[in-house]
């Protein structure tokens, strides 16, 4: 699964910090997302769309290799 | 009305309940420090000689040190999320994975090399080495924890 997090964030204009504040992870679990090494949950998915003011398959979408 | 709980969803929440348990995070420091110090401790006493420390004060020791190395791995880390909860139960499914690895085939591999030198020298003994409990624990925990941090800050989980 790949993302659309960085893009999303720089638009806000938000550090990886202050994303993670906002939904209450840590900035490493931001950063893991970003760099796809960690698919978030359906509760942190949802929590990022509602941040983006976004639908979930905006910012997250499936790969050709899922 | 009150929903009915189902006997298995209780047992399941009891279940999440103990596999969520965490000691504070300022057990991970204690741990940490405990578990290095007697640790340097023993090595020591192996290097000054048996003199230094008796049978009993070795066995105390190396179970304070496991004890240690236990707090440090229940303990909570400065922040908890999903993504480190994720990564701590791939900590330890690979710590398992290589103790279990390790357990097998170390035997194996003695036999193997004595085996090889017996038939150089000629002296004819072949010793089994035998894992202990304390290595074997000693060694889960310790990869458990360095496993957790790796892949907290490199790996994909």
């Amino acid at each position: 699964m790949r993302n659309r997090l960085k893009i999303e964030r720089a638009k806000f204009d938000l550090t990886q910090e202050q994303l993670a504040k906002k939904i209450g992870v840590s900035r490493q679990t931001i950063n893991s997302i970003e760099k796809n090494r960690y698919v978030p949950s359906t509760i942190l998915a949802l929590k990022l769309s509602e941040v983006f003011n976004k639908p979930v398959n905006d910012i997250f979408f499936l790969d050709e290799i899922d | 009305m009150e929903k009915p709980i189902s006997c298995n969803e209780d047992e399941y929440n009891s279940l999440i309940k103990i596999l969520d348990f965490r000691l504070p995070h300022k057990f991970k420091k204690i741990g940490y420090f405990g578990a290095i110090l007697l640790f340097v401790l023993l090595l020591g006493s192996k290097f000054l000689g048996d003199y230094t420390l008796t049978l009993i004060a070795k066995d105390v020791l190396r179970t304070l040190v496991l004890l240690f190395l236990l707090l440090a791995s229940l303990s909570k880390d400065s922040f908890e999320d999903e993504f480190n909860r994720h990564v701590r139960f791939q900590s330890y499914v690979l710590a398992f994975v290589c103790i279990a690895v390790y357990s097998i085939s170390l035997p194996l591999i003695a036999i193997i090399f004595d085996t090889i030198i017996t038939k150089i020298t000629g002296d004819g003994i072949i010793n089994f080495h035998e894992v202990s409990s304390f290595e074997v624990i000693f060694i889960l925990m310790g990869l458990q924890l360095l496993f957790f941090e790796t892949l907290k800050r490199f790996g994909r989980a």
